[in-house]
């Protein structure tokens, strides 16, 4: 059923030089990518996101460029491209937020992560284990900060204003607002 | 390539539709259970298909994969997402208006935490016993792939 003649003729799926250059291209924009992440260790510290965002970026444009050229220099260039450079550009930016994303995600932002790492940081193996009451009182001052980040990401965003310590929602808030309930009705999901 | 978007999108958009199915006609509140469950079976009838019409087009599979997966991602930030939490809240409050310290006993460690422990307790990821919590072994074997994947990402700082 399929007739691979080579090794390359098997990667070689793709009708023209320039389709394959836009999808390899895309993971090899994103293979330099995380060797920037883990070089500049882009996600220690503050602002991890900002600071992969704007990685993100220094390579996409780039890369675009570089397929550009490349069908550009071998009379490639034409309206059958823009579907290719869609699929190139969503292999490079899904690789970064769905895979890469999520991972930072989890080990760094998730508060459920960083309850069981307190937990283990606590934990002396001794039994009968991390009393409830020394742990809440340890969490309670992070959780704190986790709050004060949070409504603060509201102002940023612009979706709510703060005003003497009160906090009124914008009109781009009730929107997001109105827009997440909808999906979760037509999903028939609620949030705890 | 237009064929390979269309094949994915339609795959895609088939999953959704049984997705949001499942969903209103047999809740069973395991949405991501569900979720995964719907995708994987996609993902393997789109497999089947390839097979069937005789071509490996592992971009559209790529495709279809990595748009179900973020959109897990999508409603796993739209049910547990703080920020979103708070903002629903301040739309329900009269006028639209919350004071910081009305947003302190609304997110404080009794919905903050005791939920969180509750929820990892019943996932197997700790024991609490007598006002004392032990961490499983699930959670050891879990926690030494964060600490590694810290490492690795030069993860120092939480938060």
């Amino acid at each position: 059923m399929y007739n691979f003649n080579t090794i390359m003729d098997f990667f070689d799926i793709y009708r023209t030089p320039s389709e394959n250059f836009i999808l390899y291209g895309a993971l090899i924009s994103f293979c330099l990518f995380v060797i920037c992440v883990l070089s500049a260790k882009l996600a220690s510290g503050k602002n991890c996101y900002t600071k992969l965002n704007r990685a993100h970026m220094l390579i996409f444009v780039p890369y675009i460029s570089a397929c550009l050229f490349f069908a550009f220099s071998l009379g490639e260039i034409n309206l059958s491209l823009l579907p290719v450079l869609a699929a190139g550009s969503f292999i490079y930016f899904t690789l970064h937020y769905v895979y890469l994303f999520a991972i930072v995600g989890l080990i760094k932002k998730s508060i459920s992560v960083n309850l069981l790492a307190d937990i283990a940081g606590l934990d002396r193996g001794e039994k009968p284990g991390v009393a409830l009451s020394t742990f809440l009182a340890c969490e309670k001052e992070k959780l704190a900060v986790i709050r004060l980040d949070r409504l603060n990401q509201m102002e940023i965003l612009n979706m709510a204003e703060k005003k003497d310590d009160i906090y009124t929602i914008t009109p781009r808030g009730r929107l997001i607002d109105r827009f997440g309930g909808i999906i979760l009705k037509t999903w028939n999901l609620r949030r705890l | 390539m237009p064929d390979t978007i269309i094949f994915a999108f339609k795959f895609f958009a088939t999953a959704v539709v049984t997705h949001i199915l499942v969903c209103r006609l047999a809740p069973s509140g395991k949405f991501m259970f569900n979720g995964l469950l719907v995708g994987f079976f996609s993902l393997a009838l789109a497999c089947a298909w390839e097979f069937k019409i005789g071509r490996a087009d592992f971009l559209a599979l790529y495709m279809l994969l990595t748009a179900w997966l973020a959109y897990l991602m999508f409603f796993i930030n739209l049910l547990n997402s703080v920020t979103l939490k708070m903002l629903e809240r301040l739309a329900e409050a009269p006028g639209g208006n919350l004071s910081g310290e009305e947003f302190n006993n609304i997110f404080n460690e009794e919905s903050g935490i005791k939920a969180r422990l509750a929820d990892m307790d019943k996932n197997g990821f700790i024991k609490i016993e007598v006002e004392h919590i032990t961490l499983t072994n699930k959670a050891g074997q879990f926690l030494k792939m964060i600490f590694l994947a810290r490492k690795i990402l030069s993860v120092n700082r939480a938060g």
